[in-house]
């Protein structure tokens, strides 16, 4: 049930005008074309794990979903009502993750997602947005980051993890807005809040690879949920942010920390969202999984093989970093250096589901774990049906929402982040190794 | 009434179906060059290619594999849709007549044959949106309607080959509705007759250009 | 001795006895004691942190009227404590000049446990972290129900909880793990 004071975010009566300004604004020919032609033929639902794991329930099918929202809402020119807006909240919300699945199952390869977007700037407009989500959007909006964190707190988080680090690799430092490196690393907030290990396991590997990388003190945050929660003037400040900072640091590229959306934001959506004409980033994007990629590839990085996983071991293709972010073979690249029994789970890479976690379902929270349990029921199939005992996982997203179903189906699995299983099992060169005392 | 079905009927038939199609894509240009003006700096000829293609040929998406029976009716009935009307040698001769040209034609049993399998695929999917729940909550009373239309053409011309019913009047009806379908493209879903070629491409550039993803 | 002592409070009154010692080092270094709490928060992606069953959302407001309580709460227990219980359980008997205002500093923080004790006592430079031996009397990896005495008193088998395990192998300063008197383990050794 959503609290007192986001009933009062919501706004009373609705703005006919508000709606249809924002429906002229996003309609392009893009959209007029697909509300049109959709022929009907109800293929997108089989893409759907929403409606796979929802018994086949057709108001969870792609099509519907938008017929129900997004359609209505333009026939309707705009004039619909406030429990409309309610329902479309939900369907927009709990019951798509915008992986875009079903634009490959589509005939007309119409970009479904790109329509939820749509969707969810109305519902956002009205104040309808799923509360967790709402207030994460409140922190970006204050601090920069989802997590409200301080500038100081960050910079005394990655100070922190350098001493922490120091025992392990000797000479391991977390430059701060060191100017002309060639990477500005970039991360999500819940690693400095949550897991500040993340930093100092990132530190390591880049220490150990001789890399020459820098922390920005601000624009260091890629995650944006702003773009999931239909805030897209914020969400291209946010991007923009991210920009500026490597602009002023003069690095060559961005590297993106493992996760998902983070990708899709700063590399493909960022650019539009934050008014790139070229729809480019100004900024060549990085992300982590192709960086160990080239690091493993290239020798920069060993394994040492008495350490290489010897247990089944099975890999989360997110959506955000496979089908959305085209890096599906590249993980599999650096899974074969890191596994000696690696599994492929059904369907997979570019064809993969969604963990259900992903568009912002996550960050939605407990009042809708349910539901996101429900809908895991396909990816937590798939996993067991591997075997594998560990998932190797580079999206925050899918980190937790895969941990939550190995807890709600018994999968008996532990899901890690590549650069946990790089830490663990790369060989330290002499040179970093901490003096015997 | 028949001959101004065969006569300026046929004119204006083709004129709105020819210039509907024509001001709807222009339009859409338009449109899109003003407010999707962005995209156009990811256009990729060779993904867009290969998107519509691998929806092209039988079975060559993973949605067609997924629902087998349903996509090879839906290829026979596009197939038949296209080839029938534009190959039929009754067509042809009339174009022969008027034009002094006419294209290749088909054997008129290769025809009579292909025109029953699309109505059968028609019926099937007609069925199918009343049967399957994530089609039929899709389905409006339109929907339905552009089906019926669709095949009429094919019933009554099948029927007027077969010289089963009335000759007269199934010559009329056959012509009656050719032309209301003729018509209706551009004006209705009908209309991705065009827009198919365009949308694919379009997710062609976007999943296939930009990240390398199948779009099939 | 010491010049910080943190006391990491869980809010439970099984932490007590865990906070009056803290309380006496601290008096007994001149130290300032620092009393801790952590909101933990059941799911980690919006920076909010609420409890399990999301009936609580806490921000600042939250944490300053909790930092408010636990003072109150602490101070009624000085009072009451001191001067009897303290003297007998914890000095064996000794008595000890209690400061008329002992320095102590109430701070509250939402997120992770143990990423939030750690962070603090980093920041904080402390000396000694303090903590009780468990929290619910449940240890967090198992899902074993509390034991339950026969004369009904809910009497739980004292454990070490995650937390402060992950405390006492990560934190840099020496850590103290006080386990109150009415709930400690009888003697039994494994074979």
């Amino acid at each position: 049930m959503p609290d007192e004071k986001q009933l009062k975010a919501r706004i009373k009566k609705v703005n006919i005008k508000k709606i249809k300004n924002v429906l002229e604004t996003l309609d392009g020919a893009r959209i007029k074309t697909w509300l049109n032609i959709c022929a009907k033929c109800g293929l997108c639902a089989e893409s759907c794990f929403f409606y796979l794991a929802n018994d086949k329930n057709p108001e969870f099918s792609p099509a519907y979903k938008i017929k129900s929202t997004v359609g209505e809402m333009y026939k309707k020119k705009g004039d619909v009502s406030l429990p409309f807006l309610e329902a479309s909240m939900e369907a927009l919300w709990a019951r798509c993750t915008m992986c875009k699945r079903c634009s490959q199952f589509c005939p007309f390869g119409i970009d479904i997602a790109a329509m939820i977007t749509i969707g969810r700037s109305v519902c956002q407009s009205h104040g309808f947005v799923p509360e967790f989500l709402a207030k994460a959007v409140e922190n970006y909006r204050v601090s920069g980051n989802q997590m409200a964190l301080t500038k100081d707190d960050f910079i005394e988080t990655c100070e922190w993890m350098e001493e922490e680090t120091a025992d392990e690799i000797k000479g391991l430092t977390i430059p701060m807005d060191v100017p002309e490196v060639k990477f500005m690393y970039t991360l999500n907030a819940r690693e400095p809040m949550y897991y500040p290990q993340d930093i100092a396991q990132i530190a390591q590997i880049l220490t150990v690879a001789e890399e020459s990388w820098t922390m920005p003190s601000e624009g260091w945050e890629c995650t944006n949920l702003p773009m999931f929660a239909g805030d897209r003037t914020l969400a291209g400040i946010i991007v923009e942010n991210m920009y500026q900072k490597a602009r002023d640091l003069k690095v060559d590229k961005i590297l993106v920390t493992e996760c998902g959306h983070a990708y899709r934001s700063t590399k493909y959506e960022g650019p539009y969202l934050s008014g790139y004409p070229d729809g480019i980033p100004p900024i060549e994007i990085i992300h982590s999984v192709e960086l160990f990629c080239e690091y493993l590839e290239s020798g920069r990085i060993k394994i040492d093989p008495s350490k290489k996983l010897k247990e089944p071991v099975t890999y989360q293709d997110p959506c955000n970093v496979s089908r959305n972010g085209g890096l599906w073979d590249i993980g599999r690249i650096v899974m074969g250096y890191l596994a000696d029994d690696f599994r492929e789970m059904s369907p997979n890479k570019d064809y993969n589901h969604c963990c259900g976690g992903g568009g912002g379902y996550i960050p939605m929270g407990p009042e809708y774990r349910v539901k996101r349990m429900v809908s895991g029921k396909i990816k937590a199939e798939q996993i067991r049906k591997t075997g594998a005992k560990l998932v190797i996982v580079p999206c925050h997203n899918c980190f937790d929402q895969i941990n939550d179903l190995n807890e709600e189906y018994d999968l008996g699995i532990k899901s890690v982040s590549i650069k946990e299983v790089l830490c663990e099992i790369m060989m330290i060169p002499d040179k970093f190794k901490p003096d015997e005392e | 009434m028949y001959e101004f079905l065969t006569g300026a009927g046929v004119w204006i038939a083709f004129v709105i179906f020819a210039g509907g199609l024509f001001v709807r894509v222009a339009s859409l240009y338009g449109v899109s060059r003003q407010k999707d003006a962005v995209f156009y700096n990811h256009t990729n000829a060779f993904e867009a290619v290969k998107s519509i293609f691998y929806w092209l040929i039988p079975w060559g998406s993973i949605a067609a594999r997924t629902q087998p029976v349903f996509s090879s009716m839906v290829y026979l009935f596009h197939v038949s849709l296209i080839i029938v009307p534009l190959f039929l040698s009754a067509h042809n001769v009339l174009l022969q007549e008027a034009f002094g040209v006419g294209l290749w034609s088909i054997p008129d049993s290769v025809a009579d044959i292909m025109t029953a399998l699309m109505l059968v695929a028609g019926v099937f999917l007609f069925i199918r949106r009343l049967v399957r729940p994530e089609v039929r909550i899709l389905t409006e009373i339109r929907d339905y309607v552009l089906l019926v239309l669709t095949m009429l053409p094919f019933l009554t011309g099948l029927l007027a080959s077969l010289n089963i019913g009335p000759y007269k009047t199934m010559v009329i009806l056959h012509v009656l509705s050719g032309e209301i379908l003729l018509i209706l493209i551009p004006f209705t879903k009908l209309g991705h007759m065009i827009l198919f070629f365009f949308t694919r491409a379009f997710i062609g550039f976007e999943m296939g250009g930009r990240r390398g993803a199948r779009t099939w | 001795m010491y010049d910080k002592i943190l006391f990491c409070s869980d809010l439970f009154v099984s932490t007590d006895q865990a906070f009056l010692n803290a309380l006496q080092m601290a008096n007994d270094s001149d130290a300032q004691l620092l009393v801790f709490h952590v909101l933990e928060s059941g799911h980690r992606y919006s920076g909010h942190v609420e409890t399990y069953d999301a009936e609580v959302v806490s921000d600042a407001e939250v944490f300053d009227k909790i930092a408010g309580n636990l003072k109150k709460y602490y101070s009624k227990l000085i009072s009451s404590n001191f001067k009897d219980k303290i003297e007998i359980k914890a000095t064996g008997g000794v008595p000890i000049p209690v400061p008329s205002t002992p320095d102590i500093r109430y701070e509250v923080r939402g997120g992770n446990a143990v990423i939030e004790i750690l962070r603090f006592a980093r920041k904080e430079d402390i000396d000694l972290i303090v903590m009780g031996s468990y929290t619910l009397g449940v240890d967090d990896e198992s899902d074993e129900e509390p034991k339950v005495e026969q004369n009904g008193d809910p009497k739980v088998e004292p454990s070490l909880g995650s937390n402060a395990k992950q405390i006492l192998l990560s934190a840099k300063c020496p850590v103290l793990i006080v386990t109150p008197p009415g709930q400690r383990l009888n003697i039994e050794l494994d074979d």
